[in-house]
């Protein structure tokens, strides 16, 4: 009778163990992805908070010029800029951009639009040009909207 | 004397069943445990990394010459979204719409995924828009905006 118990209270041991064994890393990598998307969301809210564009100058007639400045303190990507007229979304493959950096040089080759730096969007429709209102929206959904002149 | 060995045995033997069966089935029942909280956590964290925003002005919404609305989504999270009707829940002025009601497309190319800083054109149709006031709430993968517009 003595040695039942025992072996009995051995395997139900064994049994805990080996549970203890599998559940211990499922919530170990569960709670670490969970943790590593939580990271990069506070990261992403921390970028978005630093992000800040200005429009200096929106100018129509045959073509669209749009001037602005990175006045925040994240480098944004000039391929990752939308412009929209009068609410139409222009594709980004008909967009020229000069950077004009902090020191006077333009740069129409980079994809870095650093803070400080000017960013000047030409869209040539290859018609005669006639918007009222654009909007450029940046990296993390950071936009400004005015009239064109 | 035979007889006490014989019925020991025997109960030894069904302790050990007994015994294997509970711890049997408590490790089953951890292990479907551990699986659900696996896949939770999956989910979880894809939720967290996504994350969207609207592009469209509100004061200028895109109305085509039928009546149909464009409206542009910007992926700002770090999750690729697939650029398909199951992956987009809308509701416009309080109505849903339904997915044969609207079309999702990349609105640089042809790509099926939108990854980080991709934007997607979704183009509703015209019997949903109200003239005035509009609301549009757009789900995508938990994540939530609103795009308040005037036709």
């Amino acid at each position: 009778m003595g040695f039942s118990v025992s072996a009995a209270t051995a395997v139900i041991f064994a049994g805990l163990f080996l549970a203890l064994g599998i559940f211990y890393p499922a919530m170990v990598n569960s709670y670490e992805r969970v943790q590593a998307a939580d990271a990069d969301q506070a990261d992403r809210a921390l970028e978005q908070a630093n992000t800040d564009i200005q429009l200096d100058d929106a100018t129509g007639g045959g073509q669209l010029t749009a001037t602005l400045t990175n006045t925040g303190s994240t480098s944004l990507t000039v391929s990752e800029t939308d412009v929209l007229v009068d609410g139409s979304y222009i594709q980004r493959s008909e967009l020229d951009t000069t950077v004009t950096n902090v020191d006077g040089t333009d740069d129409s080759a980079t994809d870095l639009w650093l803070p400080g730096e000017t960013l000047e969007i030409t869209y040539n429709p290859g018609e005669p040009f006639n918007g009222n209102r654009v909007r450029v929206v940046t990296e993390h959904g950071v936009a400004v909207s005015g009239a064109i002149n | 004397m035979a007889s006490v060995s014989v019925s020991h045995l025997i109960i030894f033997i069904a302790s050990l069943v007994v015994a294997a069966g509970v711890a049997g089935t408590l490790t089953t029942g951890v292990e479907r445990v551990s699986n659900a909280v696996e896949d939770g956590s999956l989910d979880v964290s894809q939720q967290v990394r996504t994350d969207i925003d609207i592009v469209s002005d509100p004061d200028s919404p895109s109305i085509d010459g039928n009546g149909n609305l464009t409206v542009h989504v910007r992926n700002t999270g770090s999750q690729g979204i697939f650029i398909q009707r199951d992956s987009i829940d809308m509701v416009l002025n309080g109505d849903f719409v339904s997915n044969s009601e609207f079309t999702v497309t990349d609105a640089n190319g042809d790509r099926t995924t939108a990854r980080t800083g991709d934007v997607m054109a979704i183009n509703i149709n015209s019997t949903y828009i109200d003239s005035g006031d509009n609301r549009l709430y757009i789900t995508i993968n938990s994540d939530e905006e609103v795009y308040e517009f005037e036709n």
